[in-house]
């Protein structure tokens, strides 16, 4: 069995207006691994991950490969009281830590904030704000257990297990213990995503995100390339014109 | 070679403690001047791990960590109530009475000054944080030993675990070892025998020979006895041992890690070496 763990770089259901997005003519990478298990989950992090991990991880045997994307290590799945649980529009890890202002935002987005995420916001920050500067030292260095986490995994469980991360800058292990088991490519899946575009450094960030899981059909290909290989292969880069994906915004929007 | 030794812990590990004979800590400092504790009691490894990670991109060959996990419940609340000096033992009042089993403050805590004004201010924030936070707690200890473990592959420093409970049961609350003794080698060594197991194995069996006399028959009921007037001795004890342990076994303590570095045989807790002190008045069976 395959399972799959990440963010919008795995989400299988990744949406722009109720329509798949960039699914057009190409199956992405998360579909051409056979039978999978996907667990993957736009805007979550590790803490969401780890959650569903945690359900599993002492069934793998040999037979089993799990391919986990550690993406931002403060994207943190917060408490959902039971008064808000029937309300879909509330994504926890849209109330973030900010480490400039030293306290809880909630997620800037270009639609309207539901009223029910600012009602479930406005009555919770500082209890998620409490909850960031006690667990503070755990949420910094998530990406650390999490990649020891999985790498203990491969080697009680003799599973393979494969790990990307949207940034490598967090990462302890990089690729210094990749074996038969484990291997962790050493490249941010955010800068692929980003190098993609044509002179990215000049253009910087485009508004609309247009491709299926943050990448082009070429870079779905190299994806399932090391997955099944396991072995170090570049993404593709500068290549992406980005006329299409509006050049306003400052920010390239990671759902 | 090892040249540097920085130990992390609760109460086995408490450097505080009334110093009335040789400890395993203290024996350490004697062969490798250069030791530092961090052990407080009632810390859990949240508090250890704080300064852990501060240590971990310095860690070397000459470096070697005396670890003992303990129950990964003991969060290290924010406080910011507290004075500096008192906020580890203020954190761990507050940790053993709000904390019950399913990780989430209780309701019936005993009040005190000190952490009724706590309380009065944090508790729905605490119990929020606990639910936010409740599978990093509960499978805690499993993430800290697997950093433990890729630290000892990474940085090339041996690192020696005790566990307070090696095996999930009921009374395991988080403080079980996902390793065990599965991955040690030259580096990485998980002791075989839990830090609780071995504190509540040092009281004798006085009643040993009166209980083989009541169940010499039923192998099951002698244990079962035998361990219900253990947990009475401990109960009642008034509990002179420095960080639960009797002196000879603070020897064992000081073998193994010494053991483990030397690459010699690594020796068992000794059993059945204390009696306990006790008010004459509350308790005694043999």
């Amino acid at each position: 069995m395959i399972d799959i763990y990440g963010d919008s770089f795995a989400d299988p259901a990744v949406t722009i207006a109720g329509k798949p997005i960039g699914y057009g003519g190409f199956r992405p990478w998360h579909e051409r691994l056979g039978k999978v298990r996907n667990f993957a989950k736009s805007s979550t992090g590790p803490h969401y991950s780890l959650r569903e991990l945690y359900k599993c991880y002492k069934k793998y045997t040999k037979d089993d490969h799990i391919i986990f994307i550690i993406s931002g290590h403060n994207r943190i799945h917060f408490h959902v009281p039971e008064e808000f649980k029937q309300k879909d529009s509330i994504c926890p890890e849209d109330a973030m830590w900010d480490p400039v202002i030293q306290r809880i935002t909630l997620y800037k987005e270009h639609r309207k904030k539901p009223q029910e995420k600012q009602k479930w916001y406005d009555k919770h920050n500082q209890h998620m704000d409490y909850a960031c500067r006690t667990f503070q030292e755990e949420i910094d260095t998530l990406t650390e257990k999490c990649e020891s986490f999985l790498y203990m995994i491969s080697r009680l469980q003799q599973c393979k297990v494969t790990v990307f991360l949207l940034s490598t800058a967090r990462s302890y292990m990089k690729d210094r213990l990749n074996d038969d088991l484990f291997y962790l490519h050493n490249y941010g899946l955010m800068t692929a995503s980003n190098e993609e575009f044509i002179n990215f450094k000049q253009n910087r960030y485009p508004k609309w995100e247009l491709r299926a899981n943050h990448l082009s059909k070429e870079n779905h290909d190299i994806m399932t390339d090391i997955i099944q290989t396991r072995t170090f292969k570049p993404f593709k880069k500068n290549f992406v014109d980005s006329t299409p994906f509006e050049q306003v915004e400052e920010r390239f929007i990671y759902d | 070679m090892i040249k540097r030794v920085t130990i992390y812990g609760d109460s086995f590990a408490e450097p505080q403690w009334a110093n009335s004979h040789p400890t395993w800590y203290g024996r350490l400092r004697d062969r490798w001047p250069d030791t530092v504790n961090y052990g407080k009691s009632g810390a859990g490894p949240m508090y250890s791990f704080k300064q852990f990670y501060q240590d971990l991109p310095k860690l070397n060959y000459e470096d070697l960590i005396v670890f003992v996990m303990s129950g990964a419940p003991r969060i290290y609340f924010n406080i910011k109530e507290a004075p500096s000096d008192d906020i580890h033992q203020w954190n761990n009042n507050i940790c053993r009475k709000i904390v019950d089993k399913t990780h989430r403050p209780s309701d019936h805590f005993q009040s005190e000054s000190e952490f009724d004004k706590w309380a009065s201010l944090n508790i729905d924030k605490a119990r929020f944080a606990l639910d936010t936070f409740r599978d990093e707690t509960i499978y805690g200890n499993w993430k800290y030993e697997s950093l433990l473990y890729t630290a000892s592959r990474i940085q090339k420093c041996k690192i020696f675990i005790w566990c307070l409970s090696l095996n999930q049961n009921e009374m395991s609350n988080g403080k079980e070892s996902y390793i065990k003794t599965s991955l040690n080698d030259d580096y990485f060594y998980v002791h075989d025998e839990s830090l609780e197991e071995a504190c509540s194995n040092e009281y004798v069996e006085a009643a040993q020979e009166k209980v083989d006399n009541e169940t010499a028959k039923d192998k099951d009921g002698r244990k079962r006895k035998i361990e219900e007037l253990r947990a009475e001795r401990e109960r009642y004890d008034l509990n002179y041992r420095i960080n639960h342990f009797t002196e000879m076994n603070h020897e064992v303590m000081y073998k193994q890690v010494t053991g483990f570095v030397d690459g010699r045989e690594i020796p068992k807790f000794l059993k059945n070496v204390y009696k306990g002190t006790y008010n004459k008045d509350e308790f005694i069976y043999d």
